[in-house]
């Protein structure tokens, strides 16, 4: 019994070995397999993390803004990824009545689904996506202005310095964007975003003109909206092979 | 079925962001801020009917510039948010070759901030509102009377003067 086991064996490695061999002959490249009128290729799952370029951009031109990004998602299935930002951001509010500077870090969780039917190979994206997003943070209220009708007393500026801490505020984002993929394992990609706070902590007296995250807020609606731009990486954990049909 | 999905979320990112692109950073007009105070005028001798001013400066006892006002018997004059008293002179008839006849008022009060938005800031409504002649002797204000303790707003008037 053990002899007939080991002549399978021996025989369907022998057969698999030639097979081997035959499929190497074919495949001109690593990726493209054409057998017939199918053609296989190797699909890229894995983890792409990205660093935001707008908000560094930021950084470096605007004075009163200093933001950082990185973002990441995973290929969860086919056209959806598990998606996620991370970032940390200093505004200041530095207008005639109001100085004030809002400071703090945020975290945004969803998916993002593929709506682009790719080209054999390729690896684009065209997708939206939505979040759940968290910011935690602090304004410092500088400085302001009693707000006259008319000049008869000069401007009664209060130089206040008066900080609110451990603010938090939540909302849900909608997203659209692509991503191209450039070189290697490198993307670039563009998206804005559209966003309805849900809950925002109530500061006396006062009000958050800025949630990291959320951006600037307004003071008649709970609409924000924001872009962003962003080179990343693909760290490919898996392939799956994926056949499709060829019209000639 | 995708491209539908993808033109309804491109078409709904435009509405939304024109919306919310609404210019708040000037401060609207319509905006109640730091109220003035308004003083009615009214004739002594007869203190049911309105009485108009005639060339009336006033002016606040540390500045050199005045406020005038003529043909009215309303006035509205602004009160310092730095500080709990605000001392004006109110000289009548100012147009007259003797100068017209002087008072001065000493308006006392607390002052509350409130915040109204990003493009004004802040604003001050004044609370326990007093007025007094800082002279007992009548010059030609025969009387003064507080009608609203806090000044909130523009549309009332705050302090009735007869003379």
């Amino acid at each position: 019994m053990n002899l007939k086991l080991t002549y399978t064996f021996f025989i369907s490695c022998t057969i698999l070995y030639f097979g081997m061999q035959s499929y190497a002959q074919e495949s001109s490249t690593d990726d493209y397999v054409q057998v017939s009128d199918s053609i296989f290729f190797k699909d890229k799952y894995g983890l792409n993390i990205g660093l935001d370029l707008s908000r560094i951009g930021q950084s470096f031109l605007d004075s009163d803004y200093q933001g950082l990004e990185i973002s990441a998602d995973y290929r969860y299935s086919e056209n959806l990824y598990i998606a996620g930002e991370l970032g940390n951001e200093t505004s200041t509010y530095n207008e005639e009545n109001i100085i004030n500077k809002t400071d703090g870090s945020y975290i945004k969780l969803g998916v993002n689904y593929n709506v682009y039917d790719n080209w054999i190979g390729m690896q684009n994206l065209i997708y939206i996506g939505v979040r759940y997003g968290f910011a935690n943070y602090s304004q410092n209220l500088q400085s302001y202005r009693i707000y006259t009708t008319d000049d008869y007393f000069p401007s009664d500026i209060r130089e206040v310095d008066a900080s609110f801490s451990n603010l938090t505020a939540s909302w849900i984002e909608l997203q659209a964007g692509l991503r191209v993929n450039i070189f290697g394992n490198f993307y670039l990609g563009a998206h804005v975003q559209l966003k309805n706070m849900i809950s925002v902590s109530e500061i006396n007296n006062f009000d958050n003109l800025y949630v990291p995250g959320f951006r600037r807020t307004f003071d008649n609606s709970n609409i924000g909206a924001g872009w962003g731009y962003s080179i990343s990486y693909l760290i490919p954990i898996y392939s799956k092979t994926k056949t499709q049909a060829v019209d000639n | 079925m995708k491209k539908g999905l993808v033109y309804g979320v491109i078409s709904a990112f435009l509405a939304l962001s024109m919306y919310s692109c609404e210019r708040d950073d000037i401060c609207a007009e319509a905006i109640a801020t730091t109220p003035k105070l308004v003083i009615e005028f009214f004739d002594a001798n007869n203190p049911e009917r309105n009485k108009n001013v005639n060339s009336l400066l006033v002016r606040e006892i540390e500045k050199d510039s005045t406020l005038g006002f003529t043909s009215t018997s309303t006035i509205a004059i602004p009160l310092k948010t730095n500080a709990i008293e605000t001392r004006y002179i109110f000289n009548i008839n100012s147009q007259s070759e003797s100068g017209g006849l002087i008072d001065t008022l000493n308006f006392s009060y607390a002052t509350v901030e409130t915040y109204l938005n990003r493009a004004c800031g802040y604003k001050v409504d004044f609370i326990d509102f007093r007025a007094r002649k800082e002279t007992d002797d009548i010059n030609w204000i025969k009387d003064i009377q507080v009608r609203e303790t806090t000044i909130d707003n523009e549309f009332e008037t705050h302090l009735y003067l007869f003379y």
